[in-house]
Protein backbone atom coordinates (compact mmCIF):
# COMPACT_ATOMS: atom_id res chain seq x y z
CA UNK A 1 0.00 0.00 0.00
CA UNK A 2 1.60 3.25 -0.77
CA UNK A 3 1.86 5.38 2.36
CA UNK A 4 2.14 8.61 0.64
CA UNK A 5 -0.43 10.97 -0.47
CA UNK A 6 -1.18 11.66 -4.30
CA UNK A 7 -1.51 15.49 -5.66
CA UNK A 8 -5.50 14.70 -5.63
CA UNK A 9 -5.46 13.76 -1.98
CA UNK A 10 -2.98 16.49 -1.69
CA UNK A 11 -5.22 19.35 -3.16
CA UNK A 12 -8.33 17.45 -0.79
CA UNK A 13 -6.29 18.44 2.36
CA UNK A 14 -5.91 21.75 1.11
CA UNK A 15 -8.99 22.43 -0.19
CA UNK A 16 -10.05 21.57 3.73
CA UNK A 17 -7.85 23.64 5.10
CA UNK A 18 -8.45 26.73 2.96
CA UNK A 19 -11.87 26.14 3.93
CA UNK A 20 -11.26 26.73 6.97
CA UNK A 21 -9.88 30.21 6.91
CA UNK A 22 -6.09 29.40 6.74
CA UNK A 23 -5.04 31.89 4.21
CA UNK A 24 -1.80 32.97 5.67
CA UNK A 25 0.60 31.79 3.46
CA UNK A 26 3.93 31.51 5.32
CA UNK A 27 2.43 28.93 7.31
CA UNK A 28 0.04 27.78 5.19
CA UNK A 29 2.17 25.24 3.02
CA UNK A 30 3.87 24.64 6.44
CA UNK A 31 0.56 23.36 7.96
CA UNK A 32 -0.31 21.81 4.83
CA UNK A 33 2.52 19.43 5.20
CA UNK A 34 2.24 18.56 8.73
CA UNK A 35 -1.26 17.56 8.56
CA UNK A 36 -0.55 15.26 5.41
CA UNK A 37 1.75 13.79 7.47
CA UNK A 38 -0.49 13.25 10.08
CA UNK A 39 -2.46 11.49 7.38
CA UNK A 40 0.21 9.42 6.31
CA UNK A 41 0.36 8.12 9.78
CA UNK A 42 -2.91 7.43 9.85
CA UNK A 43 -2.90 5.41 6.83
CA UNK A 44 0.57 3.56 8.10
CA UNK A 45 -1.62 2.31 10.97
CA UNK A 46 -4.48 0.76 8.38
CA UNK A 47 -6.66 3.16 7.75
CA UNK A 48 -7.87 3.93 4.51
CA UNK A 49 -7.82 8.15 2.88
CA UNK A 50 -10.93 8.70 3.88
CA UNK A 51 -10.83 7.27 7.34
CA UNK A 52 -7.34 9.32 8.17
CA UNK A 53 -8.49 12.44 6.65
CA UNK A 54 -11.65 12.56 8.75
CA UNK A 55 -9.69 11.29 11.90
CA UNK A 56 -7.17 14.02 11.73
CA UNK A 57 -9.77 16.96 10.73
CA UNK A 58 -11.90 15.99 13.76
CA UNK A 59 -8.78 16.99 16.04
CA UNK A 60 -8.84 20.32 14.74
CA UNK A 61 -11.23 23.18 15.23
CA UNK A 62 -11.85 25.87 12.91
CA UNK A 63 -11.04 28.11 15.90
CA UNK A 64 -7.79 26.75 16.91
CA UNK A 65 -6.87 26.87 13.30
CA UNK A 66 -7.28 31.07 13.00
CA UNK A 67 -5.84 31.20 16.74
CA UNK A 68 -2.65 29.69 15.76
CA UNK A 69 -2.84 31.73 12.57
CA UNK A 70 -2.96 34.80 14.18
CA UNK A 71 -0.75 34.12 16.85
CA UNK A 72 1.85 33.03 14.15
CA UNK A 73 1.19 36.00 12.16
CA UNK A 74 1.93 38.33 15.35
CA UNK A 75 5.28 36.78 16.34
CA UNK A 76 6.42 37.32 12.97
CA UNK A 77 5.59 40.96 13.16
CA UNK A 78 7.72 41.22 15.76
CA UNK A 79 11.11 41.52 13.59
CA UNK A 80 10.08 44.96 13.01
CA UNK A 81 9.42 45.37 16.95
CA UNK A 82 13.32 44.62 17.37
CA UNK A 83 14.63 47.92 15.69
CA UNK A 84 12.19 49.73 17.78
CA UNK A 85 13.34 47.93 20.61
CA UNK A 86 17.08 48.46 20.20
CA UNK A 87 15.94 52.03 19.32
CA UNK A 88 14.36 52.73 22.56
CA UNK A 89 17.28 51.61 24.37
CA UNK A 90 19.30 54.32 22.51
CA UNK A 91 17.29 56.90 23.70
CA UNK A 92 16.87 55.42 26.87
CA UNK A 93 20.95 55.55 27.60
CA UNK A 94 20.63 59.04 26.52
CA UNK A 95 18.05 59.81 28.85
CA UNK A 96 20.90 58.11 31.42
CA UNK A 97 23.47 60.17 30.80
CA UNK A 98 21.19 63.66 31.13
CA UNK A 99 21.30 62.78 34.82
CA UNK A 100 18.45 60.13 35.15
CA UNK A 101 16.48 63.14 34.36
CA UNK A 102 14.26 60.77 33.31
CA UNK A 103 13.53 58.73 36.94
CA UNK A 104 13.09 62.49 38.53
CA UNK A 105 10.40 62.83 36.03
CA UNK A 106 8.72 59.78 36.82
CA UNK A 107 8.53 60.56 40.12
CA UNK A 108 6.55 64.02 39.23
CA UNK A 109 4.22 62.18 37.23
CA UNK A 110 3.34 59.84 39.91
CA UNK A 111 2.54 62.91 42.20
CA UNK A 112 0.59 64.43 39.37
CA UNK A 113 -1.32 61.22 38.43
CA UNK A 114 -5.36 61.22 40.67
CA UNK A 115 -7.57 58.55 41.05
CA UNK A 116 -10.56 59.03 39.09
CA UNK A 117 -13.68 58.82 41.09
CA UNK A 118 -14.61 55.84 41.44
CA UNK A 119 -17.79 54.54 39.07
CA UNK A 120 -19.20 51.29 41.84
CA UNK A 121 -17.65 49.83 44.22
CA UNK A 122 -16.27 46.49 42.16
CA UNK A 123 -14.78 49.28 39.50
CA UNK A 124 -13.48 50.90 42.44
CA UNK A 125 -10.73 47.78 44.09
CA UNK A 126 -10.17 47.84 40.07
CA UNK A 127 -9.74 51.25 39.40
CA UNK A 128 -7.07 51.50 42.16
CA UNK A 129 -5.39 48.56 41.37
CA UNK A 130 -4.96 49.70 37.85
CA UNK A 131 -3.92 52.66 38.64
CA UNK A 132 -1.68 51.40 41.18
CA UNK A 133 -0.09 49.07 38.52
CA UNK A 134 -0.03 51.94 35.78
CA UNK A 135 2.50 53.68 38.57
CA UNK A 136 4.64 51.37 39.39
CA UNK A 137 5.55 50.66 35.44
CA UNK A 138 6.18 54.47 35.09
CA UNK A 139 9.30 53.80 37.26
CA UNK A 140 9.93 50.39 36.61
CA UNK A 141 9.20 50.56 32.68
CA UNK A 142 13.01 51.07 32.03
CA UNK A 143 13.92 47.55 33.98
CA UNK A 144 11.01 46.04 32.41
CA UNK A 145 12.42 46.48 28.94
CA UNK A 146 15.43 45.41 29.85
CA UNK A 147 14.07 42.37 31.12
CA UNK A 148 11.56 40.98 28.83
CA UNK A 149 12.33 39.75 25.57
CA UNK A 150 10.11 40.49 22.77
CA UNK A 151 7.75 42.67 24.65
CA UNK A 152 9.38 46.36 24.35
CA UNK A 153 6.69 49.28 25.08
CA UNK A 154 7.89 51.68 22.34
CA UNK A 155 6.59 54.58 21.67
CA UNK A 156 3.53 53.83 19.64
CA UNK A 157 1.07 56.28 18.08
CA UNK A 158 -2.01 56.99 20.27
CA UNK A 159 -5.36 55.07 20.09
CA UNK A 160 -7.58 56.44 16.83
CA UNK A 161 -9.85 54.13 16.02
CA UNK A 162 -12.68 52.54 16.85
CA UNK A 163 -12.75 49.21 19.02
CA UNK A 164 -16.07 47.82 16.69
CA UNK A 165 -15.36 47.29 13.48
CA UNK A 166 -18.60 48.86 12.25
CA UNK A 167 -20.74 51.90 13.75
CA UNK A 168 -22.68 50.81 16.84
CA UNK A 169 -24.72 53.24 18.76
CA UNK A 170 -23.02 54.53 21.72
CA UNK A 171 -25.62 53.95 24.96
CA UNK A 172 -23.93 56.39 27.12
CA UNK A 173 -21.31 58.78 27.02
CA UNK A 174 -17.71 60.10 28.46
CA UNK A 175 -18.49 62.31 31.97
CA UNK A 176 -20.92 62.17 34.65
CA UNK A 177 -23.83 60.25 34.51
CA UNK A 178 -26.82 58.01 36.40
CA UNK A 179 -25.83 54.47 36.21
CA UNK A 180 -28.30 52.71 34.46
CA UNK A 181 -28.09 49.53 37.25
CA UNK A 182 -27.19 51.73 40.77
CA UNK A 183 -29.30 54.65 39.72
CA UNK A 184 -26.42 57.21 41.27
CA UNK A 185 -25.26 59.77 40.20
CA UNK A 186 -21.31 58.97 38.82
CA UNK A 187 -19.02 59.69 36.68
CA UNK A 188 -18.50 57.44 33.84
CA UNK A 189 -14.59 56.43 33.07
CA UNK A 190 -15.49 55.68 29.43
CA UNK A 191 -18.11 55.09 26.41
CA UNK A 192 -20.73 52.02 25.62
CA UNK A 193 -21.41 50.64 22.01
CA UNK A 194 -24.39 48.73 22.16
CA UNK A 195 -23.37 45.81 19.89
CA UNK A 196 -24.77 42.04 20.12
CA UNK A 197 -23.23 39.92 22.03
CA UNK A 198 -20.05 38.63 20.02
CA UNK A 199 -19.35 41.27 17.69
CA UNK A 200 -15.47 41.12 17.61
CA UNK A 201 -13.86 43.80 19.74
CA UNK A 202 -10.45 45.23 18.08
CA UNK A 203 -6.98 46.51 19.75
CA UNK A 204 -7.25 50.37 18.82
CA UNK A 205 -3.73 50.66 19.03
CA UNK A 206 -0.51 48.48 18.94
CA UNK A 207 0.24 47.48 22.04
CA UNK A 208 1.09 44.63 25.32
CA UNK A 209 -1.64 43.42 26.58
CA UNK A 210 -1.20 44.03 30.08
CA UNK A 211 -3.77 42.35 32.05
CA UNK A 212 -6.81 40.01 30.95
CA UNK A 213 -8.91 39.10 33.85
CA UNK A 214 -12.35 37.00 33.85
CA UNK A 215 -14.28 39.03 37.05
CA UNK A 216 -17.97 38.00 37.35
CA UNK A 217 -18.56 41.86 38.41
CA UNK A 218 -17.73 45.59 37.76
CA UNK A 219 -15.88 45.30 34.13
CA UNK A 220 -16.40 41.55 34.04
CA UNK A 221 -14.09 39.61 31.36
CA UNK A 222 -11.92 42.32 30.24
CA UNK A 223 -8.46 43.32 28.91
CA UNK A 224 -6.12 45.91 29.69
CA UNK A 225 -3.38 46.52 26.12
CA UNK A 226 -0.66 48.92 27.90
CA UNK A 227 0.10 50.64 24.43
CA UNK A 228 3.22 52.92 25.37
CA UNK A 229 4.43 55.05 28.33
CA UNK A 230 1.74 57.20 27.75
CA UNK A 231 -1.73 55.09 26.63
CA UNK A 232 -3.49 52.37 27.99
CA UNK A 233 -7.00 51.19 26.86
CA UNK A 234 -9.58 48.89 28.25
CA UNK A 235 -12.36 46.86 27.61
CA UNK A 236 -14.92 45.75 29.40
CA UNK A 237 -17.74 43.15 29.78
CA UNK A 238 -16.59 41.09 27.30
CA UNK A 239 -18.05 37.48 26.10
CA UNK A 240 -14.68 35.93 24.54
CA UNK A 241 -11.28 37.07 25.63
CA UNK A 242 -9.11 35.77 23.02
CA UNK A 243 -5.64 37.38 23.93
CA UNK A 244 -3.15 36.86 27.23
CA UNK A 245 -1.21 38.50 29.50
CA UNK A 246 2.15 40.05 27.82
CA UNK A 247 1.23 39.17 24.49
CA UNK A 248 1.81 41.76 21.87
CA UNK A 249 -1.30 42.92 19.59
CA UNK A 250 -1.51 44.93 16.49
CA UNK A 251 -3.78 47.80 15.61
CA UNK A 252 -7.07 46.08 14.79
CA UNK A 253 -6.10 42.99 15.70
CA UNK A 254 -9.18 41.02 17.36
CA UNK A 255 -8.97 40.71 21.09
CA UNK A 256 -12.15 39.27 22.16
CA UNK A 257 -15.72 39.72 21.74
CA UNK A 258 -18.99 41.68 22.94
CA UNK A 259 -20.77 40.10 26.03
CA UNK A 260 -22.45 41.39 29.12
CA UNK A 261 -20.32 40.24 31.99
CA UNK A 262 -19.81 41.83 35.02
CA UNK A 263 -22.18 44.53 36.28
CA UNK A 264 -23.57 44.85 32.79
CA UNK A 265 -27.89 44.71 31.97
CA UNK A 266 -27.42 44.44 28.17
CA UNK A 267 -24.65 42.92 25.58
CA UNK A 268 -22.35 46.24 25.30
CA UNK A 269 -18.76 47.37 24.97
CA UNK A 270 -17.57 49.60 27.60
CA UNK A 271 -14.19 51.50 26.57
CA UNK A 272 -11.51 53.77 28.74
CA UNK A 273 -8.72 55.41 27.14
CA UNK A 274 -5.91 55.82 30.25
CA UNK A 275 -3.80 58.34 29.44
CA UNK A 276 -0.83 58.67 32.26
CA UNK A 277 -3.09 57.28 34.60
CA UNK A 278 -6.42 59.31 33.85
CA UNK A 279 -9.25 58.28 31.78
CA UNK A 280 -9.90 60.48 28.93
CA UNK A 281 -12.82 61.23 27.12
CA UNK A 282 -12.32 57.73 23.82
CA UNK A 283 -14.66 59.47 21.69
CA UNK A 284 -11.14 62.19 21.01
CA UNK A 285 -9.42 58.88 20.27
CA UNK A 286 -12.03 57.15 17.68
CA UNK A 287 -11.57 58.29 14.45
CA UNK A 288 -14.73 57.93 12.33
CA UNK B 1 0.10 14.77 30.55
CA UNK B 2 1.79 17.49 31.61
CA UNK B 3 -0.19 20.95 32.65
CA UNK B 4 -0.05 23.11 29.86
CA UNK B 5 1.17 25.95 32.22
CA UNK B 6 4.56 23.71 32.73
CA UNK B 7 5.08 22.98 28.86
CA UNK B 8 4.47 26.62 27.68
CA UNK B 9 7.76 28.00 30.15
CA UNK B 10 9.93 24.97 28.22
CA UNK B 11 8.70 25.30 24.93
CA UNK B 12 11.40 27.44 22.98
CA UNK B 13 14.29 25.62 25.12
CA UNK B 14 12.92 22.08 24.05
CA UNK B 15 12.70 22.70 20.39
CA UNK B 16 15.84 24.48 20.91
CA UNK B 17 17.94 21.78 22.22
CA UNK B 18 15.97 19.14 19.38
CA UNK B 19 17.43 21.26 16.34
CA UNK B 20 20.92 21.23 18.07
CA UNK B 21 20.89 17.62 18.35
CA UNK B 22 19.38 16.48 14.84
CA UNK B 23 20.44 19.51 12.60
CA UNK B 24 17.35 20.20 10.51
CA UNK B 25 13.76 19.30 11.19
CA UNK B 26 10.41 20.59 10.11
CA UNK B 27 7.25 20.76 12.14
CA UNK B 28 5.62 17.27 12.25
CA UNK B 29 9.15 16.01 13.43
CA UNK B 30 9.18 17.98 16.23
CA UNK B 31 5.78 17.03 17.36
CA UNK B 32 7.13 13.19 16.73
CA UNK B 33 10.04 13.31 18.34
CA UNK B 34 8.69 15.11 21.59
CA UNK B 35 6.04 12.62 21.74
CA UNK B 36 8.63 9.87 21.34
CA UNK B 37 11.50 11.34 23.59
CA UNK B 38 8.73 11.71 26.69
CA UNK B 39 7.07 8.58 26.18
CA UNK B 40 3.61 9.92 25.25
CA UNK B 41 3.83 12.50 28.27
CA UNK B 42 4.54 15.72 26.53
CA UNK B 43 2.17 16.41 23.36
CA UNK B 44 3.34 19.75 21.65
CA UNK B 45 0.54 20.90 19.44
CA UNK B 46 0.96 22.50 16.27
CA UNK B 47 -0.84 25.72 18.14
CA UNK B 48 2.01 26.30 20.64
CA UNK B 49 4.16 24.50 17.73
CA UNK B 50 4.22 26.59 15.16
CA UNK B 51 3.98 29.98 16.37
CA UNK B 52 7.02 29.54 18.55
CA UNK B 53 8.84 28.72 15.47
CA UNK B 54 7.96 31.70 13.58
CA UNK B 55 8.91 33.52 16.55
CA UNK B 56 12.36 32.16 16.79
CA UNK B 57 13.11 32.98 13.03
CA UNK B 58 11.61 36.21 13.28
CA UNK B 59 14.42 36.61 16.36
CA UNK B 60 17.25 35.26 14.06
CA UNK B 61 17.55 32.09 16.00
CA UNK B 62 16.64 29.57 13.75
CA UNK B 63 16.75 29.71 10.15
CA UNK B 64 14.63 27.74 7.15
CA UNK B 65 14.94 26.23 4.15
CA UNK B 66 12.14 24.58 2.32
CA UNK B 67 12.55 21.33 0.33
CA UNK B 68 10.24 19.55 -2.25
CA UNK B 69 9.87 16.17 -0.38
CA UNK B 70 7.89 13.86 -2.78
CA UNK B 71 4.47 16.14 -4.47
CA UNK B 72 5.29 18.68 -0.99
CA UNK B 73 6.99 21.69 0.10
CA UNK B 74 8.41 20.68 3.40
CA UNK B 75 9.93 23.70 5.58
CA UNK B 76 12.91 22.66 7.41
CA UNK B 77 13.71 24.59 10.42
CA UNK B 78 17.31 24.50 11.89
CA UNK B 79 19.91 26.56 14.37
CA UNK B 80 22.07 29.67 13.40
CA UNK B 81 25.21 30.47 15.37
CA UNK B 82 22.61 32.91 17.76
CA UNK B 83 20.65 29.96 18.06
CA UNK B 84 23.71 27.96 19.02
CA UNK B 85 24.29 30.01 21.95
CA UNK B 86 20.61 30.26 22.91
CA UNK B 87 20.43 26.97 23.24
CA UNK B 88 23.55 26.43 25.47
CA UNK B 89 22.13 29.65 27.49
CA UNK B 90 18.85 28.38 27.49
CA UNK B 91 19.50 25.17 28.87
CA UNK B 92 21.85 25.94 31.73
CA UNK B 93 19.47 28.63 32.55
CA UNK B 94 16.71 25.63 32.43
CA UNK B 95 19.39 23.32 34.61
CA UNK B 96 19.40 25.56 36.85
CA UNK B 97 15.91 25.86 37.56
CA UNK B 98 15.39 21.90 37.81
CA UNK B 99 18.04 22.17 40.37
CA UNK B 100 16.48 24.88 42.03
CA UNK B 101 12.86 23.10 42.20
CA UNK B 102 14.68 20.22 43.57
CA UNK B 103 15.96 21.83 46.59
CA UNK B 104 12.44 22.93 47.23
CA UNK B 105 10.72 19.48 46.65
CA UNK B 106 13.30 17.34 48.37
CA UNK B 107 11.60 15.94 51.41
CA UNK B 108 13.92 17.49 54.30
CA UNK B 109 16.58 14.49 55.75
CA UNK B 110 16.07 14.71 59.12
CA UNK B 111 19.59 15.62 60.13
CA UNK B 112 18.77 14.04 64.01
Amino acid sequence: MNLELSEVQIAIVENKLTKMGLDYLPLKSEYLDHICCQIETELGEGQTFEQAIYVVFEAITKDELKELQQQTILFTNQKSRRMKKLLFVFTCSLVFMTGGLFFLKGEKNIASVQLPSPEMMAENSEASFLSKKNLKICKEDFFIEMNSKNQAITAQDPPDISPLNKDFKMSSGFGMRTHPQFKEKKFHKGIDFMAPTGTPVLATANGIIFKTKESESGYGHHIIIKHDEQFSTLYAHLKDIMVSEGQAVQKGAVIGTVGSSGASSSPHLHYEVIKKGKRVNPMAYCKP
Amino acid sequence: MLAKQLIKGTLTTIILKLLDEHGKMYGYEITQHVKTISEDQLVLTEGALYPTLHKLEAEGLVRTKKMIVGKRTRKYYSLTAKGKKATVHKLAEFQAFINTMQLILKPKTSSS
